[in-house]
């Protein structure tokens, strides 16, 4: 069985027990950022990076010099008054940062902003919740916008990865890849995102799971495919090897969705298109 | 590679509606027995030793060869590897199944054999294809999707055949997308059904219906190609009529009976695997015979001539004849009872390819226009008749409206001139036009000079829109002529010019070095086309160059400079080209401004023409070099009324027709007309007269 | 450089606006957060490194505080055409927030009227010397002549009480084709030119710098004034008319407010600034190649050859056709009866 990345909470004993891992520790307040990051490497394990979950928007997170350095993944609920958040813009381009925002309106619209000053974001789009004109007007900021920006997530990643070949496996944005990452709680039991093991949804233990791994992960991985045996609508969609089916809103009204996921190959078709001309036309120099 | 269709069994799991196997009775249910196995095997091996640039391709069949079990593969496997040993490398196993009964215990057999990829069918949408007698479709598409994902998750590909029905007819695209999501990876395959029960005929579908389904569908599939798997017959076609290679499958490949044959549960062998089906084209058994003599066999020799037969008959001259060759003889059977008949699909190939396949591959066939349209027709109202007195008591003076250059206002000039003297009492009004303006200020014949109200009346000017332009043999069809007609001169009228309004002198002529001899080039013209290369112009100064002769270049500043001649580019307008041009024995010129002027100023000129002709636009008294044009237009590309090509550059370049001027006998003209000049009073940089009005010029 | 319209509101109304009627037929609209993103861009790509920004009145836009910023953040220098009247709170933020802002990155053009010439209510004078008094050093005084009387003592003042720049944008008021602002006439404008220098002891004493904006022909100035004019502004003196790009709200582009109306297009149809110039250079192309320039005399004028000149704008001679019968290039005239302008 492939070793998973385990996320884990701020907890010593917990991470001082596992050894030769892949880490990510989840801390609630700024404070915590350096000493977690720290106590990681000096377990013998590697850090992926440090989560800080904020309640406040990103303007007002007490950001330091001292996280240069630090892999931080901040999940924050907006990012705040612009003129207060500019001040912060020349320390957030100099750290290694991702900023975790839910697919609101108006976190749609700043994404954009700092993507643009050189910070870079992931948004988290929920089914149904979703403006998907906006977004869609954003994936092609995202891909296509001729000036330098900090990449904007899922879209890039998207374009990184998308094999015509296979379905996008793309829950790795978000860290909830039933085949690459466990949320830990501090007993080691498994859940397969965050939002479960906040939930207590758990599906083991860890050492118990990393010697017969359990069907809810094969089920997990292999849940697309129930979209070919009912009459979903997901299945004849021509966005669905990027979608697979995750967003499709609880209401059944597709249009959005689907107008969103097929723009999106669309915008990939061209972007490939664009790439091998421009590979065709290249003029060697001596 | 020779392919065998092999069918160690006839049963199966599933009761497809449309099967044929599935529905007869005659159908072999028990599995082929292992001494039958392994001479198959044997055969093979001989095969390979007497071909040994060929390979053997299996392809396992039914029936559902799955219900064969791991163990009957591993027989097979074993006894692959007890006689074949040396060509066992040459060997390819596929495997075309319905997939419900796939489960991990036949990974390893399948791995050993080779087997990276499974063929399969699969239907979303109807329930034609089910398991068991009760024909559970529910049940089948369940156990289909779960072994579809097994047999990735255990490294293996899958491609798919999608039989199209009556009933798919309906959501083409919506099958395309299910099967394109459902499977990146593999391939499909559209099949038209193929039915002999009459009792199934609410399923059967015509050569247009089926054109029609995968036209639906090619337009999609054709902008999204990067990212989706090979649909057939689509792949086929773009490799065969875009790349020109010969990927065909075998019905339409025209050689299946040479590649291609089958092997019944008791070792009977047929031409393929639908012949078996269908009982047809049986080859004896595969106790008495080898492979070679099979594939050797007369009948399959008869199938052969079958194509050649059609490309001389029935198909000849078929523009898809080489994607197609007729089709599956099993198809024509169908509908003619005859193997040598054409498939009767060959009309669904000819449709899609000319309805779908064509337009999308070729485009939308829209040309953009590359004319830029200097000079656009206005709507607006022009004077169906000459103009008259008439009109002008009753509407107020009626306003020329000139979108010409200024060599047409020097013409327009010199026709009002003629209309001013013999109907003194007729005005006109002139649209103000940059450019024309200075030409005709001062005109007798015009009153103002500005800006049409909403309610004037308009007369176009553009004689070039006039019918009758252009027509070189009459006289009539000139520009001067033809301005003149529509002002209501009787024709023909001299072709005499005039200005009121050029310069009185010319700023900077005093202070030309002149000599005994002059000469004034201006090798501009408003359009490219007109004008000679400026290399050529250089060689013709050489030629004409000499220690009493001054070469003078005119024209704007923006023009480019001729080496070896006095430019004055930039520093002498139309108005004061006039007066300059007197001082000079001789132009060398263009279709141009300067061509009119030396006209008005009595200058003898040598005129260079190519895109327009010098019977419509030349003055008689010049000389006159017409480029014979080698872009085949031969009346020249500007001749007649259209001026879209004039912002056009030449696409001839180099072989532009001006540039084929002799320039030999262009200088002989100049030096003639040089050495009939008297010699002028004045040399050197002294003062000169000034020039008067034009009637008063005269040489001294 | 352009010129990017954040709103569509003014609030004022100056006898001479030639934006009115472009404002009054759009609806309200101001420039969103993604349309300022796709600008910066479409500036970056195009190698600018200055952005003016306009309306109406651009400090009415409720970001405008934070687009300052955000252009500022992403290296632009920001130019803004105020008339100076806004808000107590909008006055506060500004001083807030863009009071450090070195005045090399960021400056006003403040579009001063006459408040004898032209009527104003006493609070929006009193608005704008408030402006003044916050962000005068980042200030620079502009003007609009639009009648051949007009007064420019009001201005010297000014300058000195405010710490404001010591350099005028003078501008001709110029016709929008059909409408019925206020402009200086072609025949006017030798008028006004003399006018101009009359204060000329004012200028040299305040020490106050100018340099003609578009459509100022050279022939009307005497061989005198012009010394004098380059004496003032030095090489920075234009007699050439446009392309001018304005970008609106809604990311439509057109070369100048009084042409506004004509070969409007989307931003969107560009890939940068410059395909827009070339394309709007070939709009007044199209004008001048029926009718070049404002006076008889400049055909054939040898600065209008030289490219020095270009005989007035092409407002003025829009401004004439429009009031003729149709003879002009057809795409001349499908874009005036396009452009819907009242005669």
């Amino acid at each position: 069985m492939n070793l998973r990345t385990l996320i884990c909470p701020y907890d010593p004993e917990l991470i001082n027990g596992l050894s030769n891992r892949e880490i990510g520790v989840r801390v609630d307040s700024a404070s915590l950022v350096s000493r977690a990051a720290e106590m990681v490497r000096n377990s013998g394990n590697r850090l992926l990076c440090v989560i800080l979950d904020s309640t406040q928007p990103v303007e007002a997170v007490p950001w330091e010099d001292a996280w240069k350095g630090i892999p931080i993944l901040l999940t924050a609920p907006a990012a705040g008054e612009f003129r207060k958040l500019v001040h912060k813009l020349p320390l957030l381009k100099t750290l290694n940062l991702k900023i975790y925002l839910s697919a609101t309106d108006e976190n749609i619209r700043d994404a954009r902003i700092l993507s643009s000053l050189g910070v870079s974001c992931v948004l988290r789009i929920e089914a149904g919740a979703v403006d998907w004109e906006a977004l869609t007007d954003l994936m092609t900021y995202a891909l296509c916008a001729r000036a330098p920006h900090a990449p904007i997530d899922p879209f890039d990643y998207i374009a990184r990865k998308y094999d015509a070949r296979e379905h996008l496996k793309w829950g790795g944005v978000y860290l909830e890849d039933a085949e690459k990452y466990f949320h830990l709680d501090k007993e080691k039991n498994v859940a397969l995102s965050a939002k479960e093991a906040l939930a207590r949804q758990f599906i083991g233990r860890l050492d118990e799971i990393e010697k017969a791994e359990p069907e809810e992960i094969a089920q997990r991985a292999d849940a697309w495919s129930r979209n070919f045996t009912g009459n979903s609508p997901c299945a004849t969609c021509e966005g669905f090897k990027i979608c697979m089916g995750s967003f499709r809103p609880e209401d059944g009204k597709t249009e959005g969705c689907k107008a969103f996921f097929s723009e999106t190959i669309e915008t990939l078709g061209e972007l490939y298109a664009q790439k091998d001309r421009a590979g065709k036309e290249r003029v060697w120099q001596l | 590679m020779a392919t065998v269709i092999f069918k160690a069994t006839d049963a199966c799991n599933a009761q497809c509606v449309y099967c044929d196997v599935a529905h007869n009775e005659n159908a072999i249910r028990e599995k082929m027995p292992y001494e039958m196995l392994e001479l198959f095997f044997s055969r093979i091996n001989d095969y390979l030793l007497a071909k040994p640039d060929d390979t053997m391709g299996i392809t396992w069949h039914g029936g559902e060869p799955l219900l064969l079990g791991p163990d009957y593969f591993a027989k097979a496997l074993e006894f692959q590897q007890k006689h074949c040993e040396k060509t066992a490398h040459r060997i390819r196993h596929n495997i075309q199944t319905n997939l419900t009964l796939f489960k991990r215990e036949y990974v390893p057999v399948f791995k050993q054999l080779g087997v990276t990829n499974f063929g399969t069918s699969y239907d979303p949408y109807t329930d034609l294809r089910g398991i068991g007698a009760t024909v559970d479709a529910n049940l089948y598409k369940r156990k289909f999707i779960e072994s579809a994902r097994l047999v990735e998750r255990e490294g293996f590909s899958w491609g798919m055949i999608y039989v199209v029905t009556k009933l798919s007819l309906s959501r083409p695209l919506d099958i395309f997308w299910f099967l394109m999501n459902l499977n990146p990876l593999g391939s499909v395959m559209f099949n038209p059904v193929y039915l002999r029960d009459k009792k199934l005929s609410y399923l059967d579908i015509t050569p247009e219906e089926f054109a029609d389904f995968l036209g639906a569908i090619f337009p999609v599939w054709w902008k999204n190609r990067w990212h989706m798997p090979t649909v057939e017959p689509f792949r086929m076609m773009e490799e065969s009529l875009i790349r020109g290679s010969r990927a065909m499958i075998c019905c339409d490949s025209g050689i299946c009976a040479k590649t291609h044959f089958g092997v019944a549960p008791d070792g009977a062998f047929f031409q393929c695997g639908r012949s078996m089906e269908w009982g047809l084209l049986g080859l004896g058994s595969i106790r008495e015979r080898s492979f070679v003599d099979v594939l050797e066999d007369p009948a399959k020799a008869k199938m052969l001539k079958r194509t050649k037969l059609l490309g001389e008959t029935e198909c000849k001259g078929c523009r898809y004849w080489d994607v197609c060759h007729g089709g599956c003889p099993l198809d024509g059977w169908l509908k003619t009872g005859s193997l040598m008949s054409r498939s009767r699909m060959c009309a669904a190939k000819k449709i899609f390819l000319e309805k779908y396949f064509e337009p999308a591959v070729n485009g939308d066939g829209s040309q953009k226009k590359a004319v830029e349209n200097c000079r656009v027709a206005v709507p607006a109202a022009r004077a169906s008749r000459p103009a008259g007195d008439a009109d002008e008591k009753q509407n107020g003076a009626i306003w020329i409206n000139l979108r010409g250059t200024a060599g047409d206002a020097l013409m327009l000039s010199g026709v009002l001139k003629q209309v001013a003297d013999r109907f003194p009492q007729r005005k006109f009004n002139l649209v103000s036009r940059a450019g024309l303006d200075p030409i005709l200020r001062g005109h007798p014949a015009i009153g103002e000079i500005g800006h049409p109200p909403a309610d004037a009346r308009i007369m176009s000017a553009d004689y070039w829109e006039e019918p009758g332009y252009g027509n070189r043999g009459s006289e009539a069809g000139r520009a001067y002529q033809t301005l003149a007609r529509m002002f209501g001169l009787e024709l023909p009228v001299d072709e005499r010019l005039w200005t009121a309004n050029h310069a009185e002198k010319n700023r900077i002529s005093f202070g030309l070095p002149w000599k005994a001899k002059s000469l004034l080039l201006c090798p501009a013209a408003d359009s490219a086309r007109k004008q000679m290369s400026i290399k050529k112009w250089e060689e013709l100064v050489e030629l004409l160059s000499g220690s009493d002769t001054l070469i003078v270049q005119a024209g704007k500043r923006s023009a480019p400079y001729i080496r070896g001649t006095y430019s004055l580019l930039g520093l002498a307008d139309e108005r004061e080209l006039i007066p300059l041009l007197q001082r000079f024995d001789a132009v060398v010129t263009v279709d141009n401004f300067a061509m009119h002027a030396a006209h008005l100023c009595g200058v003898p000129a040598v005129v260079l023409w190519g895109p327009t002709d010098h019977r419509v636009s030349g003055y008689s008294g010049q000389r006159h070099f017409q480029a014979a044009p080698g872009c085949g237009l031969e009346q020249g590309c500007m001749s007649s009324g259209s001026r879209e090509l004039c912002c056009v550059p030449c696409p001839q370049g180099h072989d532009h027709c001006l540039d084929s001027l002799n320039l030999q006998e262009i200088g002989g003209a100049v030096r003639e007309i040089l050495a009939g000049k008297k010699e002028k009073p004045w040399l050197g940089r002294e003062e000169c007269p000034a020039g008067t009005r034009v009637e008063e010029i005269s040489l001294p | 450089m352009a010129n990017i319209l954040l709103t569509s509101k003014c609030t004022r109304s100056c006898p001479y606006c030639f934006a009115e009627r472009e404002m009054s037929s759009s609806p309200d609209q101001i420039l969103s957060w993604e349309n300022l993103i796709y600008l910066a861009d479409f500036m970056a790509a195009s190698g600018e490194r200055a952005i003016s920004l306009l309306g109406g009145e651009p400090t009415l836009h409720p970001q405008f505080v934070d687009f300052v910023l955000y252009l500022l953040q992403r290296e632009f220098r920001v130019n803004v055409f105020t008339n100076g009247i806004m808000s107590s709170h909008r006055l506060l933020e500004l001083k807030e927030q863009l009071g450090a802002v070195p005045n090399e990155r960021l400056s006003f053009v403040c579009n001063l009227n006459n408040p004898e010439q032209t009527d104003a209510p006493l609070e929006q004078q009193k608005r704008v010397e408030e402006f003044l008094g916050a962000m005068g050093p980042w200030t620079q005084p502009g003007f609009n002549i639009y009648r051949v009387d007009f007064d420019l003592k009001f201005l010297f003042d000014l300058v000195n009480l405010y710490g404001m720049k010591r350099r005028l944008r003078l501008g001709l008021a110029h016709p929008v084709p059909g409408a019925s602002s206020a402009y200086i006439k072609p025949g006017e404008i030798g008028l006004a030119i003399e006018r101009l220098y009359s204060y000329r002891a004012l200028f040299e004493g305040y020490q106050l710098d100018f340099g003609p904006d578009c459509g100022f022909p050279l022939c009307k100035f005497s061989d005198e004034q012009l010394g004098w004019l380059y004496r003032m502004g030095g090489v920075d003196m234009r007699f050439k008319c446009g392309p001018v790009i304005d970008i609106t709200p809604d990311m439509s582009v057109y070369s100048c407010f009084p042409l506004s109306s004509l070969d409007r297009r989307s931003i969107f149809e560009f890939d940068t600034l410059g395909q827009v110039a070339d394309f709007f250079a070939e709009t007044h192309s199209k004008i001048r190649a029926e009718a070049k320039n404002i006076y008889p005399e400049c055909d054939g004028c040898v600065q209008m050859n030289k490219g020095i000149c270009s005989g007035g704008g092409a407002c003025q001679l829009l401004n004439i056709f429009k009031n003729e019968t149709a003879v002009r290039l057809l795409e001349t005239e499908s874009e005036l009866e396009n452009a819907n302008l009242p005669v």
